[in-house]
């Protein structure tokens, strides 16, 4: 069975149809990657895989481990084993850094049956995981995302991926605003987290992400639609051409 | 030329005839524009008469740092026993009495129907006991009990030069009825006064509330109140600085749903230099809730190097609810640091699916989303009082 199975998916937003129908399989172990020009579709894409409101779907299913998830709100989906790296991570001032990833891993943990994370050894398990993707300590004190640099909103992300360990990861432009320093770290960081049983979706519009993260299959996104399927060549090919002949195409 | 001392039947009799004639504050009034006083003009209500003490009405036996109003009319207050503080009855301080019928500020309707139907007041002084003698908060408790009942609460504290008191107050009770308890604070030289308020009366209740604070120089009031209760519910304060360096804080977080009132009414006139005053009020409104917050900050020719800030937010949960804010600066000094700021919102959309898309359900979500939204306020609170001050907020958001 597929890990995500999104069939012929038609979304608005707002009375503005954006995703056109859009087909695309993702089996457990796999790395695929979405390309595709400026408002093709990619974030919109990756927020209603989250179940964004505001986002509806039109026609199509989002299947994951072979259930729909249409009918399930956002939190009930990341619960389930979806996660979105978001492209603009959201400041929330006022909220605590511990207190919200502590909120995020209990939620999922009861949600599996399980006990509450331990209040001291969780910090521990924060403050490493933070020290492995080059977050200082310091970061994790503030209000989650507040006064953070760019890169270091995209890294505390992935920290968070990294907290949640989900079975479903879309990463949307992990790699814009990071140096190449940070490019490496954030790219081990996933690698490392990456197993047989996880799918991960990476949207980029750069071929150097994909040299550290190595897709099994990259997708053209052009006005709402896959217009080309490939293996990694096509990033190659992107990056010398540019998307004008796939556009057309469509 | 020293002021006539005058009986506090004298003044009450006056204040009943001038709310006579008056009567209740009228929409039309600009300080009244947005709190509609309709459905306590439609009340047929009797004003408190002193309770037979019942084990009910009695304060626990060993208190020495309490005092309960039942219904307004103070319980024993020959029981607190508290280093530097005096408990007496106004209306046997006639220097006191006249204070308070100075301080009153005329045309004011519900400050003469709160001394109308007073049948005494209390007298709190605080003496200075030196630094290290720092006494322990005395609790004023409001007890208010039956239907149809006006409560008339009259308090005159006086803290001496250098002394310091910590009051908390609680005003609590159900039934259908008005609390209009009016307080008038003076604080000497050097004087400090620590003043947590907890409004929870239930919701059938009003309470229209007016607190007159004094300040000499060098004098501090750090007021905190969470306004959480009653269907109307009125907090005013107007704090005088009529000498220099004296320094006020007024916080309040307000808290409304269905179709509740809320009302946070300040006015602080820096008359002499070197004053400086910090407001802020937090509110959150769900339902059909209404609320105002108007604070008036006036700035004397003379009183240089006055620094006032003033900040108001508003959350709103429901579409129906409404906010207003009115802040007025009057300034006549030139060389004064002034602000003043008033946000208005919604939970913010981004903020909830952030939230959410990490797992965390929509009340979970919507809670940390309040909680940050009072972040400001509760770090401004003072910190013996804040957990206490914080018990009613989150028995406000329990009720969900
Ligand atoms: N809330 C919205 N209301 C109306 N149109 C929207 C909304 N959100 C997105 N769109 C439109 O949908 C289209 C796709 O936007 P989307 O953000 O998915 O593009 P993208 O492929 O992620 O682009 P980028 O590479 O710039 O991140 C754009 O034309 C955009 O303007
Ligand atoms: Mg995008």
């Amino acid at each position: 069975m597929p890990l995500l199975e999104i069939k012929n998916l038609h979304a608005s937003v707002g009375d503005k149809p954006i995703l056109q129908g859009i087909n695309l399989t993702i089996k457990a172990g796999e790395i695929h990657a979405i390309m595709g020009p400026n408002g093709s579709g990619k974030s919109t894409l990756a927020y209603v895989l989250a179940g964004r409101e505001g986002y509806e779907v039109t026609e199509g299913d989002i299947c994951l481990d072979g259930e729909s998830v249409l009918e399930m709100e956002a939190d009930a989906r990341a619960r389930a084993g979806l996660f979105l790296a978001f492209q603009y991570p959201v400041e929330l001032p006022g909220v605590g850094g511990m207190s919200f990833l502590r909120a995020a891993v209990n939620a999922k943990r009861l949600a599996q049956g399980a006990d509450e994370v331990d209040h001291i050894a969780f910090v521990k398990i924060v403050r490493e995981a933070a020290a492995r993707l080059g977050i200082k300590d310091d970061m994790l004190k503030r209000a989650v995302n507040v006064g953070f640099s760019g890169g270091e909103k995209k890294r505390y992300e992935i920290l968070q991926m990294a907290l949640l360990e989900p079975s479903m990861a879309i990463l949307d432009e992990t790699d814009s605003g990071l140096d190449v320093d940070a490019l490496r770290i954030v790219s081990e960081g996933v690698n490392a987290l990456k197993n047989d049983a996880m799918g991960v979706l990476v949207i980029t519009h750069y071929q150097r992400l994909l040299d550290y993260i190595i897709p099994d299959h990259v997708h053209i996104l052009a006005d709402g639609r896959v217009v080309k399927s490939g293996d990694k060549a096509l990033a190659l090919e992107v990056e010398k051409t540019g998307y004008g002949g796939f556009t057309d195409a469509a | 030329m020293p002021h006539e001392a005058i009986n506090f039947a004298k003044i009450t009799a006056e204040a009943a005839a001038r709310h006579a004639e008056n009567g209740w504050p009228k929409q039309r009034d600009e300080a009244w524009r947005f709190t509609d006083l309709n459905a306590i003009r439609e009340m047929t209500l009797a004003p408190a008469e002193v309770p037979s003490v019942t084990t009910e009405s009695a304060p626990p036996q060993d208190a020495k740092d309490l005092i309960q109003f039942i219904n307004g009319i103070p319980q024993g207050i020959d029981k607190v026993a508290l280093k530097g503080v005096e408990i007496a009855p106004l209306s046997t301080d006639s220097a006191r009495s006249s204070a308070l019928a100075e301080a009153v500020p005329s045309g004011h309707s519900v400050a003469d129907f709160a001394l109308a139907h007073a049948k005494d007041g209390v007298v709190i002084a605080v003496a200075d006991v030196g630094a290290d003698a720092v006494a322990p908060p005395l609790t004023l408790r409001f007890d208010y009990r039956g239907d149809g009942i006006s409560s008339h609460a009259v308090i005159v504290v006086d803290v001496a030069a250098g002394a310091n008191l910590t009051i908390l107050e609680e005003h609590k009770g159900d039934g259908v009825g008005l609390s209009a308890p009016l307080m008038l604070l003076r604080l000497g030289a050097g004087a400090e006064l620590h003043h947590a308020r907890r409004l929870i009366e239930g919701d059938s209740r009003h309470h229209l509330g007016l607190n007159l604070v004094q300040l000499d120089t060098g004098a501090l009031y750090h007021g905190d109140m969470v306004l959480a209760g009653g269907d109307i519910a009125r907090s005013e304060t107007q704090i005088a600085m009529t000498a220099p360096d004296a320094k006020a804080y007024l916080n309040a977080v307000y808290l409304g749903r269905d179709g509740q009132m809320r009302d946070i009414t300040s006015r602080i006139d820096h008359d002499a230099p070197d004053g400086q005053s910090f407001q802020r009020v937090h509110g959150i409104l769900d339902g059909r809730a209404k609320a105002v917050f108007q604070g008036k900050v006036k700035v004397a020719r003379y009183a240089q190097k006055t620094d006032g800030n003033q900040m108001s937010r508003t959350l709103l949960l429901s579409r129906e609810a409404e906010a207003n804010t009115k802040p007025e600066l009057e300034i006549y000094a030139d060389d004064v640091a002034c602000s003043h700021g008033a946000t208005i919102g919604e939970i913010d959309a981004d903020q909830l699916f952030y939230l959410k898309s990490r797992g965390i359900s929509t009340e979970d979500a919507r809670q940390f989303l309040i909680e940050a939204f009072l972040v400001d306020v509760v770090d401004a609170l003072d910190e013996p009082a804040r957990g206490w001050l914080l018990e009613a907020i989150a028995a406000w958001l329990e009720r969900g």
